[in-house]
């Protein structure tokens, strides 16, 4: 039976390292998995998931045990991924960057443009394509979607991560929802779409 | 795998059409599980404990008395290897056959010796006791003999009558 998150903070907390490693263990895929998605640049995805994870070890003895870990560490990961971008957003923006990615760090990296020529190729596979509908998010929209259905928190631990009024959450998500079955429909997936 | 993620993205969009929103999130939640969720590169969680300064330690060192005995056994070791071919060649240049029997009848000698000192510790031993056997097989010895036997037969008994009253009373 898994220890629980909060044993193993505890005990890492009164310096069991073993126990901090398997909290990293534990946690090292859903995090670097959320800022894979969110970056698309797997070495920046690593690079962040080791600092998020580093800086949540230095915090750890300020962290409440009744809250729960996960809440806490993904937001520790989405403020250092936020705190990078803005810190490494290139100067100068092209005038025909669309608005979404002007607004947000997070879709200078994000942006469809850098996809490979190998990733558009196999745009025709349902995975893919899914990928590609996630991707094509706003920033804002992706991050719930990515926390809501790939991570699996509540609204509530949502906006508790993301710093977010409950309400924005919930637009946020009924939007993302509604445009991206949108693209998978445009891309001709669905009931009567291809099979 | 590739149908149950087009009937779980049909679900979704059907719930979608339908403004069922409990169902398509459930059924988006379904579609995500079956997106394989991408793992960082082999080592990472050690990266990240060298990062918070809890790299694991390699094997503690022996202390440097044990270090300073090991490395002298090795020594050792591969000097008596270097020597053992030389010390191999002495021995069998030793063991030629005059040397053989010469080891042999040195050995036979030399119990010989041995066995021929103690017979004659054994004949001197002999001769004393035949010396004492024949002043002791005279009358008169025999007859002191008896006599001295017969006094210590009657003071054992004196001794014994005593020893009763005594308790006795």
């Amino acid at each position: 039976m898994p220890v629980a998150d909060a044993e193993l903070v505890g005990r890492a907390v009164g310096g069991d390292g073993e126990a901090f490693r398997q909290l990293v263990e534990r946690y090292q895929r859903p995090v670097y998995g959320l800022l894979l998605r969110m970056v698309r640049d797997p070495a920046l995805a690593e690079d962040l998931a080791q600092d998020a994870l580093i800086k949540a070890y230095r915090a750890l003895a300020t962290f409440d045990r009744r809250r729960q870990f996960s809440s806490w560490l993904f937001k520790i990961a989405h403020n250092t991924a936020i705190d990078h971008l803005r810190r490494f957003r290139p100067p100068s923006v092209p005038l025909e960057t669309p608005d979404d990615e002007r607004r947000d760090p997070l879709a200078v990296l994000a942006a469809p443009q850098h996809e490979s020529p190998e990733a558009r190729a196999a745009g025709g596979d349902l995975a893919q394509a899914l990928e590609a509908a996630v991707r094509r998010l706003r920033p804002e929209y992706r991050e719930v979607v990515l926390l809501r259905f790939q991570q699996g928190f509540s609204y509530d631990e949502i906006a508790e991560i993301l710093e977010l009024p409950l309400g924005t959450v919930k637009t946020h998500l009924h939007r993302a929802r509604k445009q991206m079955a949108e693209f998978l429909a445009a891309g001709g997936w669905g009931p009567e779409g291809r099979g | 795998m590739a149908r149950k993620l087009k009937r779980s993205v049909e679900r979704w969009l059907e719930a979608e059409r339908r403004g069922a929103v409990e169902a398509a999130e459930a059924a988006l939640r379904g579609v995500f599980r079956q997106l394989p969720l991408p793992a960082p590169a082999a080592g990472f969680a050690a990266r990240v404990m060298a990062g918070v300064g809890l790299a694991r330690r390699a094997a503690p060192q022996p202390a440097l008395g044990w270090r300073v005995a090991i490395g002298g056994a090795i020594v050792v070791a591969a000097a008596a290897a270097a020597l053992a071919p030389a010390v191999a060649s002495d021995l069998l240049a030793r063991l030629s056959p005059a040397a053989v029997v010469g080891f042999v009848v040195g050995g036979l000698v030399e119990t010989c010796q041995r066995l021929a000192e103690g017979l004659a510790f054994w004949q001197i031993m002999l001769a004393i006791g035949r010396a004492l056997g024949s002043v002791l097989t005279s009358p008169p010895a025999m007859a002191a003999l008896a006599t001295a036997l017969l006094l210590s037969a009657g003071g054992v008994r004196l001794l014994h009558g005593l020893m009763v009253m005594e308790k006795s009373r």
